[in-house]
């Protein structure tokens, strides 16, 4: 596809018509299989290709991005329509950069595998979780996608970038007129081969999880302690890096806007952001304008170190970017995140839970970010969380709601694992907070 | 957009009908638009754009295929990746209701479209709304975001139909957001639908300004406490509660291939009151749900799910009516090219009961009024969402200004405890949308009068 958008000439053109410009194409092919309500149900292969031309025109920024390559003039025309009602810009494209580490995102074997040989395993997975738990309707799926990105700039920067993805996940629904309803899952995402004998770790997982929550508990409204895990502690992150985000501290609403250096949770607490974790999804060595990405702290021992920003969020703040941008073809580029680290504690994950007499542990809940998330509130529906009781978890937990806010519980911390978890773009250890707020 | 594909619809069509599978479909895309967006001081977006695409859905005997591509003068060579992908799938034969072949258009455009104003006149009108938001000098930040989409779509079916449709959407959402330290607060309104320009995006002033000075007011109102409260809720959140916590529910997708839910979801069972109905309807005019024919070419219909307080009927696509012997209802939307279409709702409301807004308040002794919705989620048998403005109610009246409530609940729980139902029912679109299968926004609209519900859970700290 990418001859089609004849990418030449359109930068020929470009150099013509404007003072700097940045094309951005990407193609993309996904494909997956689909198991639904206990057997096969559908094939899907997407084929999706675009170019995005974000160009400076008169001092001023313009934007306009396409699916259609017999579109392109009319493209370069709305871009430079757009430059009359755009930003002046206060940044120069970045010129050619050398990468300051090497980190793998793309694994030749994903491109490989062919997904049709992976019915059997899915079948066969099914067979084995229904004859160990009746009455289930088991839906998973396996993808794979293989991503081209070239980003080419009028000083000089022209980049080509291969990366593969491949996923698998499953989800238990169980239906019980007196019980309710109960939806697990586990998910694993990255852009190398996720071999058999994890997914069958991951099944068993699964079904010790399935089997702890099939049992009811009670709980009464009041403050109790609490675990997040890695299925749950993302929701409370969330509200640290809406505030993190350059975009939020320029636009004047994050409460971290004068904390630089400043003590704002408990110590125990270092997060970083690293896009250096080989076949991590959120790795790369270049960000989506072409600077090279670079290992930084957020939160140091407590102390907040650094927003992240994108070239024009950072000049509106007179920073310089961190390497963070984010995009696709069809979007001009936002400060993002590449990898969330949250360093280990001191404390095995199975004592963090044999020491609690009553308390909860949160795996899944509905209704993250409907609060004022930017001032840290949360207020969320347990979806799934258990209930602990002098040691041991004793059963599920429904029907009630937690509230709080995440710079408070992140001063009040009992204790983090030692064990670290791997989710999508987040290693992070479980956290046990002292107490938190339960609304029945 | 026909003219332009003549020799691609000609070979496609003859493809489909010499196709040996059970049933295929294609379906072309073009559509084009602009969107704009104004956060605080900067203009962070304003662009037109432009975007063609296809998709292919077969159906050879037991699962389906489906591809979808960009170049669409490869549409035949997709179809048959299609079909190759279905007949790999060995599972139980896939039954498809009857649908009628039609050959039809369906335009959703009124004369007022917005592909008759020029990106300058858009961005003025934007611009004016972020300078009166931007005049109240106690707000922290704005927003104002503007989107219009012109598409056209064509869907071939091997069954011989032949459909072509045209929309014209236009929307826009406004929010302003004040700061006191650590407490944040937020006003907000959207609107958006197939109705014109005119009729969504002019005339707005005194919202903003409305907004502006109800988030500047809510910095000084109480944090509610936690706990079991009547409460009494407004349009639009009624319309959400329809939508989240009853109209996912309804969707047989989540039910035809699941005993237990098909027991729980059984026609003919209570789940109200004698007054509570409720109703999916993509038939109505230009609003955001509404359209003549789903993406499989079914037609839709008005269809009551809940009637005097009875389950009555749910939202079909071809393969779900036929698997629980149900007629077709024209729920199966895509939507965009990029997706196979799957169940979803349309215009979902809860119907005017006889209550008035007063005698609900007078009702109740103390309680909390909820109004506007800044979002809402389920997980078919929770919901939470979350209100824009909220006052506490005392013997009767409404007494003080509340902040971040959040309601929640069990969704046959709270559908039982719905006790009155006000006579002022209104229907909301917007630009935003629903959210299912990784497809989202999709237009829809949620509607509903003022009701009063027993025993909700509010979270709180």
């Amino acid at each position: 596809m990418e001859n089609k958008y004849c990418l030449e000439s359109l930068e020929k053109e470009l150099r013509k018509k404007c003072d700097a410009f940045e094309i951005c194409y990407s193609d993309s092919h996904n494909s997956g299989i689909g198991f639904e309500n206990n057997k096969l149900f559908s094939m899907e292969n997407n084929y999706s290709s675009g170019l995005g031309i974000r160009l400076v025109k008169n001092g001023k920024i313009g934007f306009s991005f396409t699916t259609n390559p017999e579109k392109i003039k009319e493209t370069v025309g709305y871009a430079i329509e757009s430059s009359k009602y755009g930003e002046r810009a206060l940044f120069e494209l970045p010129c050619r950069r050398n990468k300051k580490r090497e980190v793998k995102t793309y694994d030749e074997n994903v491109e490989k595998i062919d997904l049709k040989k992976r019915i059997s395993f899915g079948k066969q997975i099914i067979r084995q979780i229904n004859s160990e738990i009746p009455d289930l309707n088991i839906s998973l799926g396996f993808s794979k996608t293989i991503d081209n990105f070239v980003l080419i700039n009028s000083n000089g920067v022209r980049l080509e970038d291969k990366s593969s993805e491949y996923s698998f996940g499953i989800t238990l629904l169980s239906v019980n007129e007196k019980k309710g309803l109960l939806d697990i899952s586990e998910s694993k995402s990255r852009a190398n081969i996720i071999t058999d004998e994890e997914i069958g770790g991951m099944i068993k997982t699964l079904k010790t999880r399935y089997n702890k929550a099939n049992k009811t508990a009670k709980i009464k409204q009041g403050a109790y302690p609490a675990i997040f895990n890695k299925y749950s502690v993302g929701i409370l992150y969330s509200c640290f890096l809406a505030a993190i985000n350059g975009k939020t501290f320029q636009k004047g609403i994050s409460p971290l806007s004068d904390k630089i250096n400043k003590k704002i949770i408990d110590s125990r607490i270092t997060m970083r952001d690293n896009p250096f974790i080989d076949y991590m999804s959120g790795s790369a060595e270049f960000d989506a304008e072409g600077l090279p990405a670079y290992e930084k702290p957020l939160i140091e021992k407590g102390v907040f170190k650094n927003f992240i920003f994108d070239l024009k969020t950072a000049s509106l703040v007179n920073k310089k970017s961190t390497a963070n941008a984010a995009r696709s073809f069809a979007s001009q580029p936002q400060p993002s995140f590449t990898n969330i680290t949250v360093d280990a504690g001191e404390t095995d994950y199975s004592k963090m839970i044999s020491d609690i007499d009553e308390g909860i542990l949160i795996e899944q809940a509905i209704g993250a970010g409907q609060s004022n998330t930017l001032a840290g509130d949360f207020s969320v529906n347990i979806d799934l969380g258990y209930l602990i009781k002098n040691g041991k978890i004793s059963g599920r937990v429904k029907d009630c709601m937690i509230a709080g806010n995440v710079y408070d519980l992140f001063n009040d911390i009992k204790c983090l694992s030692k064990d670290l978890f791997y989710k999508s773009s987040m290693i992070t250890p479980a956290v046990c907070f002292n107490k938190i707020n339960v609304a029945v | 957009m026909k003219k332009s594909f003549e020799k691609l619809i000609k070979t496609a069509k003859e493809f489909l009908k010499n196709s040996k599978g059970k049933y295929g479909e294609i379906r072309i895309e073009e559509y084009c638009g602009s969107n704009i967006s104004i956060i605080g001081k900067e203009v962070e977006d304003v662009k037109s754009s432009e975007n063609l695409g296809g998709c292919c859905r077969a159906l050879y005997s037991n699962g389906w295929g489906f591809v979808s591509f960009n170049d669409i003068n490869d549409t035949v060579k997709y179809f048959i990746e299609a079909e190759e992908q279905s007949k790999c799938i060995r599972s139980k034969k896939i039954e498809l209701a009857d649908a009628p072949v039609v050959k039809d258009s369906d335009i959703i455009k009124t004369a007022d479209s917005p592909d008759k104003y020029n990106l300058s006149d858009k961005f003025d009108i934007c611009a004016k709304y972020s300078s009166i938001l931007k005049k109240n000098k106690k707000l922290q930040t704005s927003s104002v975001r503007y989107r219009d989409t012109i598409k056209k779509t064509l869907l071939l079916t091997s069954n011989g139909s032949e459909i072509y449709s045209e929309t014209a959407f236009c929307g826009i959402a406004c929010s302003a957001m004040a700061r006191d330290g650590s407490n944040i607060q937020s006003g907000y309104f959207t609107q958006g639908d197939y109705q014109g320009f005119k009729k969504n995006i002019l005339g707005l002033e005194d919202r903003c300004k409305i907004i502006g000075e109800r988030a500047v007011r809510l910095l000084s109102a109480e944090p509610v406490k936690p706990g079991k409260y009547v409460i009494i809720i407004d349009p639009v959140l009624c319309g959400v509660f329809a939508h989240e916590a009853f109209g996912h529910l309804s969707e047989a997708d989540f039910i035809y291939e699941n005993p237990n839910m098909k027991k729980i979801m059984k026609l003919g069972r209570k789940f109200g009151g004698d007054n509570l109905n409720i109703i999916d309807d993509p038939t109505m005019p230009n609003l955001a749900g509404s359209y003549k024919y789903d993406s499989e070419g079914v037609k839709s219909k008005k269809t009551f799910l809940i009637k005097n307080g009875i389950l009555t009927g749910r939202l079909h696509s071809r393969e779900t009516a036929s698997k629980l012997k149900e007629k077709t209802t024209g729920n199966s939307r895509a939507i965009s090219f990029g997706f196979p279409p799957i169940v979803r709702m349309s215009n979902t409301y809860i119907d005017n009961g006889k209550n008035t807004f007063n005698e609900m308040i007078e009702s109740a002794e103390y309680g909390i009024y909820a109004k506007g919705a800044l979002g809402g989620m389920t997980n078919t048998e929770m919901f939470t969402f979350s209100s824009e403005e909220a006052f506490l109610i005392e013997n009767g009246k409404i007494t003080k200004p509340l902040r971040d409530v959040i309601l929640s609940g069990n969704v046959f729980e709270t559908l039982k405890n719905i006790d009155m139902i006000g006579d002022d029912l209104k229907h909301h679109g917007g630009l935003g949308g629903c959210g299912k299968g990784g497809q989202s926004p999709l237009p829809v609209t949620d509607g509903g009068p003022h009701i009063r519900i027993k025993d909700v859970i509010i979270g709180g700290k």
